[in-house]
């Protein structure tokens, strides 16, 4: 059966659900109900996990109403249990899923990762685009900005490929410049 | 063979739990049984203090040889502090070796089935700590005693008690469960990552690794909707932010 990476942007948009994340969400819905019907194993790694913890505090961290009623030196405090209470709801219902398999890397070590991100970081061209506008207020700026791939981007693709993955799959376009490349292959990139 | 009654206990001490990880620990539930069924039973009698506490050359020599006898299987494992140790589990071999002992003695059985669970899902700072409030005079050679009282004042402060809680020694009795002493546990989690998801469960405060559940598919499913706030998420975007991007 083939094993499938998910990448943690697909893991949020399931959670998020189609209210709160309409765009992506059919599309992740459909990836877990393959995984539930046993069509592939889905990999969830620690590296994901550990992204959840960020993402789930970031979230939190933009309920400015909310946090405007807790005292300055408290918002911090709630931010982190809140996000420990949420997080362990959502690990708690991962555990339970079938088909799924949970990866911490198995034999490249640390130094080699780091190793090969930066040679792929090296061979990897970013794209420069173009801005006329403000990207908050809109009114007119022109800036540039060079857009590349992140080091935990290829990071993700590794571990993938050291726990023998046959496909990383992710809604980050960013991922692109990984196809084909050959210290990733034969892991499969797809970009849904 | 002919193995001695000491050898069927350690079986019994390894089988009570799925396995023991690392000789230090393996020797520190040694002491424990020692200490308590050593009155009635045959059991590795010659603990002397070592450089980790306490040690049997006894316990250690037919330690090696359940596992050359394949009583016991010896894995090469990486511990949660990132170093190599040894992982110990009973074989098919060694459940069969002790099936009279479990039916004659079952109460003995329980009572190292107690020790040997209760410290299963406990760090061996933990172990060490209780050992050495318990026996402190095996603790004269050790070196690493200073690093395992720190950890003990830690837990008093924590506590807020002077003294530990040291379950065996108290009249109640603690739970046991012989299941994998009788018969191998087949787990339901085909993919070989029950390490990780038994850290995973005691990470997020359970006491076991859940069961596998078709209907958490959909219990995780916009499991986030009333738990904030926020009105809509980009995925791409938040975890690009997590990233660094």
């Amino acid at each position: 059966m083939q094993k499938v990476y998910i990448d943690t942007n697909i893991l949020i948009s399931y959670v998020s659900g189609p209210q709160k994340e309409p765009r992506e969400y059919p599309k992740a819905k459909q990836i877990f109900e393959d995984i539930k019907q046993g069509k592939y194993i889905g990999v969830i790694s620690t590296l994901t996990l550990l992204e959840l913890k960020g993402v789930i505090r970031t979230i939190l961290g933009y309920e400015r109403t909310q946090l405007e009623t807790i005292p300055q030196q408290k918002q911090a405090d709630h931010v982190k249990t809140k996000s420990v209470e949420i997080y362990n709801l959502l690990v708690g219902e991962l555990l339970q899923l079938s088909s799924i398999k949970f990866e911490k890397g198995r034999q490249t070590n640390f130094q080699s990762v780091l190793d090969i991100a930066n040679e792929i970081m090296d061979e990897i061209k970013g794209t420069i685009r173009f801005y006329d506008n403000c990207g908050v207020c809109r009114a007119p700026y022109k800036s540039s900005k060079h857009k590349q791939i992140l080091a935990a981007d290829i990071f993700h693709a590794l571990l993938a490929k050291d726990t023998s993955c046959d496909s990383l799959i992710t809604f980050d376009n960013g991922f692109r410049s990984l196809i084909g490349n050959s210290k990733i292959e034969p892991l499969q990139i797809q970009v849904m | 063979m002919m193995l001695s009654l000491s050898a069927k206990w350690l079986l019994v001490l390894i089988g009570s739990t799925k396995y023991v990880d690392g000789t230090t620990r393996l020797q520190k539930y040694g002491l424990l049984t020692y200490k308590k069924i050593g009155k009635k039973e045959e059991f590795f009698s010659d603990w002397q203090p070592d450089k980790f506490g306490v040690f049997s050359k006894s316990l250690a020599k037919t330690t090696t040889l359940l596992v050359d006898e394949k009583y016991v299987a010896k894995d090469r494992i990486v511990n949660s502090y990132g170093k190599q140790t040894f992982r110990y589990r009973i074989t098919e071999k060694g459940r069969n070796e002790i099936q009279d002992l479990v039916r004659e003695k079952e109460d003995t059985v329980k009572e190292i089935c107690g020790i040997v669970q209760y410290y299963f899902g406990k760090s061996l700072k933990e172990v060490l700590a209780d050992t050495y409030t318990l026996y402190p005079e095996y603790t004269t050679n050790s070196t690493i005693r200073p690093e395992v009282n720190k950890n003990r004042t830690e837990q008093e402060s924590l506590f807020e008690e002077p003294e530990f809680d040291i379950p065996f020694e108290s009249t109640q009795k603690l739970e046991s469960d012989i299941t994998n002493l009788i018969t191998k546990v087949t787990s339901e989690h085909v993919f070989s990552d029950e390490d990780l998801r038994e850290k995973l469960a005691k990470q997020i405060g359970l006491k076991d690794i859940p069961k596998l559940d078709t209907n958490a598919f959909d219990r995780l499913s916009g499991i986030l909707q009333n738990k904030i706030k926020s009105e809509k998420i980009d995925p791409v975007e938040i975890v690009r932010t997590v990233r660094g991007s």
